[in-house]
């Protein structure tokens, strides 16, 4: 029954783009979003990211309002990134630009920089970016918080969970790009 | 029933409109110019604000990614079909504690970095309150002098005095869009 409560709150964050077939009039009510009673590190108190504290948590706000920048700086600046969204629908960066309401979830606005939009979050399972070797990688919310990683940071991942994002930092190095996907369930 | 119609300024009890209704829903419907670019994305939110008519916190600010307020009086709720509403937020009048003394609707532009567009390409604006039956009891349409040049725009206020429920269609743009909101109601992410 939780499930498919959570299921139908999903469903109702995408009303704009939604086909409207079912046939119910009544209104649902959403289920209380989980209040974890442990402390997650928020930007405020985590500015860099690193192998001691590889993680950061955006607030409902920072997770759904305006855009993510992303900025690679360095040679090469990203080797690949894989998208999944909630219904298991799955992609990469070239080959399945992922487009709801005639923007994609995520683009190039120039070389360094990509961009993430948020109007559909909460239809996000994860995202995940491997980079090149030496890469200077930067996250800027739409509240101008900054989060930057260390430098030996290989892959990037935001998942979203209850309207959250986890921005997670991680330096493990794949052997190939089959690797990097069969590693990751892709 | 007839739709009452407010005026920009324009107030009403809801007493007046609903007598002794416990909850009521707030309907945004609204059309946006279709572009040969990335759509303009409009979105629909409420802020709880307490007597400095700052808000509560900023778990006080309810839209599609924060589904309710931390007292549950407050909540985005599916869209009756029978209506032609993008957006509606149910409103529990009995359940909003009582250091909450306004709530301010607003319609933003996601302030997405690619050509967000700005409330000009919005048409057909409309707040409207509903009954339980969703039938419309009251409306304003906002105007496109109310969204020249703006990226958000408080629509209406639903504020409470002498013990009452009162809804003012109010219709202040904000050309910062929704950062200038936050700066005006007093809350950070």
């Amino acid at each position: 029954m939780t499930e498919k409560l959570a299921f139908i709150r999903r469903r109702n964050l995408n009303l704009e783009t939604q086909k409207k077939t079912e046939s119910a009039t009544l209104s649902i009510k959403p289920v209380k979003e989980k209040k974890t009673s442990r402390v997650l590190p928020r930007t405020e108190n985590v500015k860099i990211l690193t192998s001691e504290k590889p993680m950061v948590v955006l607030t409902r706000l920072q997770s759904g309002t305006g855009s993510l920048k992303i900025t690679f700086k360095g040679v090469g600046g990203i080797a690949d990134a894989l998208w999944e969204m909630q219904n298991g629908k799955q992609g990469t960066f070239n080959a399945i630009p992922y487009d709801d309401g005639k923007r994609p979830l995520f683009s190039k606005i120039n070389d360094e920089t990509t961009v993430i939009g948020l109007r559909h979050v909460r239809n996000l399972r994860r995202l995940l970016f491997y980079t090149y070797p030496n890469v200077s990688v930067e996250i800027e919310t739409y509240d101008n918080e900054i989060i930057k990683f260390e430098q030996n940071t290989r892959l990037i991942t935001l998942y979203q969970h209850d309207g959250e994002i986890y921005i997670r930092h991680e330096t493990k190095q794949y052997s190939s790009q089959k690797d990097l996907f069969e590693s990751n369930g892709f | 029933m007839n739709t009452k119609i407010l005026t920009k300024g324009a107030n009403v009890s809801i007493n007046d409109i609903l007598p002794g209704a416990k909850s009521i829903t707030m309907g945004f419907s609204w059309d946006v110019i279709e572009s040969k670019g990335s759509l303009t994305e409009v979105v629909a939110s409420v802020i709880a604000c307490g007597q400095d008519g700052q808000a509560v916190s900023k778990e006080h600010v309810v839209f599609f990614n924060q589904l309710m307020s931390p007292d549950e009086s407050i909540n985005m709720v599916q869209p009756s079909l029978t209506t032609q509403d993008k957006e509606q937020i149910e409103i529990n009048l009995n359940e909003i504690p009582s250091n909450i003394l306004t709530l301010a609707f607003i319609l933003y532009v996601n302030p997405d970095l690619r050509n967000p567009g700005t409330l000009e390409s919005m048409k057909k604006g409309v707040v409207k309150i509903l009954d339980r039956s969703n039938t419309e009891v009251l409306r304003y349409e906002i105007t496109p002098n109310d969204t020249q040049g703006v990226s958000a725009i408080c629509v209406g206020e639903l504020y409470k005095r002498n013990g009452q429920w009162k809804f003012r269609a109010v219709g202040q743009g904000y050309a910062g869009g929704i950062k200038d909101v936050s700066n005006y109601y007093g809350y950070s992410s």
